[in-house]
Formats: structure tokens, C-alpha cells, sequence
């Protein structure tokens, strides 16, 4: 029987995981990608990674691609600093570099993130309401589209995680 | 009762009793349908949930309601669905 789309999923997800830990590269989902793991019920064609931008990142990501079985970062545009990697994986991996719409820098992200497990991986995840900070401020269409399912979201989630009333 | 141990622990070990009660019992349990199927736990999980969170939350149609309330208690692995582009060129989810 073939993998449901949902299988697929998850083993992208655990196959980026772990070639992220054999490379020790450290990265922070963000985008849609981390709304999704965040409860929201939302779908993209890519996952976007932010790492900082250093010397020995830069080698970890060559290795992280090839560890994917990917195709050397490439620029997405002139205008962008972000790249993408094309792989085995089920969708294309996007990079993003130190900081991202909104001015949400990696440390920031990294503070507030959370640690979810993806079979017997784990990834760092960007939390709900800053990927709602950081898609109002890059306000593209796309960004605008998604933002009211995400703040249903964001509200849900803390109605759920609120301690209960007397 | 053993000390020290309690009732999960218990069910977990398991009964040393045989008593024809105790079989009639579980075969009254089976001809209700058994142990719910997970599915069935999930539904009905999310329909509680939906209509503890419905009133608090007026602004948020039920359909969305139910639809994110279904993906936050799913683990996280699951509830991620990608669209993937085939080799033919078209979508997938």
C-alpha cells in the first residue's frame, strides 16, 4: 500500500531532523512549515530553516544538503539572501539567514522556540505568535492570506493550554 | 488490593481471578463493541473540546474551530501535511 500523504510528511520531517543533528546545524523552522507544527491547519510547498550566518554554518549546510541528498544552496533571487535546496526530501528546504520579517532575529526565535518531536528526532520550532509577528510585517498576499487562520489558531491554543476555571 | 500499587498498575498486571462473573463481564464488554477504536476516542475528544472552546471563542467559525482543534491534538509529526509538487508536474497533498 502507498504512504499516505501524512506519512510522508512525517518522514520528511524526521529525515530533515536527523540530518540536521548529524550535521549539527542549528536551525530554527519558521513559516508555514512551523505553523503547521504548531496546530495550525495550514499546508506549504517548502520548509523554511533560519540558522546565523558564520563560516562554519556555512560549511554545516553544504554537508546538511548533501546529507539530504540535495543540490548546493542556490539563491533564490538577487533582491533575497535566502536560498533553497532541492533534495530527495518531499519539498524543497528554503534557508533564511539571521533574522527574518519583522525583525525577529535568530536569538530572539531561539529563546521562544519549542523543542517538538518528530519520531526520535527533535526540532526547534519558531512559536505561533511570532510566525504571526513576522508574516504581518511582510504583509506579502500570501502572508495575509493564512494570517486569520493563524491568530484562530494562536487563540485556541491558549484557551487550551490556560489553566482551567473555577 | 496490593500495597503500594495502584489501580493502573493493577489492570497492567493483570488478574489472578478465573471467575465465571469475571468472563461473563468481558464478553458483555464485547458484544458492546470493545475498547473504542482510536479514531472513535479522537472524534470524540475533538467534539468535546469543540463544544467546551465554541462559547469562549464566538468568532471563530465551528468548521475552522473543529479543524484546528483536530490538528492540536494530533501529535506533532502528524500534522504536518506538505503539498508536493510529482514529477508530472502536478500538486499532491
Amino acid at each position: 500500500m502507498d504512504a499516505t500523504s501524512s506519512e510522508i510528511s512525517e518522514r520528511t520531517l524526521v529525515a530533515l531532523a536527523k540530518a540536521l543533528r548529524a550535521v549539527r546545524l542549528e536551525a530554527i523552522v519558521i513559516g508555514n512549515s512551523a505553523s503547521m507544527l504548531n496546530g495550525a491547519p495550514v499546508t506549504t510547498q517548502t520548509i523554511d530553516l533560519l540558522i546565523r550566518d558564520t563560516g562554519p554554518n556555512r560549511r554545516k549546510l553544504a554537508r546538511f544538503a548533501k546529507e539530504i541528498g540535495g543540490s548546493t544552496p542556490v539563491r533564490i533571487s538577487e533582491l533575497s539572501n535566502i536560498e533553497s535546496i532541492e533534495s530527495a526530501l518531499a519539498v524543497p528546504i528554503e534557508i533564511h539567514y539571521d533574522r527574518i520579517a519583522g525583525g525577529l532575529t535568530f536569538s530572539f526565535l531561539r529563546s521562544r522556540a519549542q523543542l517538538v518531536t518528530v519520531g526520535r528526532e527533535k526540532l526547534a520550532v519558531a512559536a505561533l505568535a511570532d510566525v504571526i509577528r513576522s508574516k504581518e510585517a511582510a504583509n506579502r498576499p500570501k502572508d495575509r492570506a493564512v494570517l486569520p487562520i493563524l491568530r484562530d489558531t494562536l487563540a485556541v491554543k491558549s484557551k487550551l493550554e490556560a489553566p482551567p476555571e473555577d | 488490593m496490593i500495597a503500594g500499587m495502584n489501580a493502573r498498575q493493577m489492570g497492567r498486571r493483570g488478574g489472578l481471578s478465573k471467575s465465571s462473573a469475571k468472563r461473563a463481564a468481558a464478553r458483555r464488554n464485547g458484544a458492546r463493541g470493545g475498547r473504542p477504536r482510536e479514531v472513535d476516542r479522537l472524534a470524540g475528544k475533538i467534539r468535546d473540546v469543540c463544544a467546551r472552546l465554541a462559547p469562549q471563542l464566538p468568532q471563530i467559525d465551528p468548521g475552522d474551530l473543529r479543524l484546528i482543534v483536530r490538528c492540536l491534538l494530533l501529535p506533532p509529526a502528524r500534522r504536518a501535511v506538505f503539498l508536493m509538487r510529482r514529477k508530472d508536474g502536478r500538486y499532491v497533498f
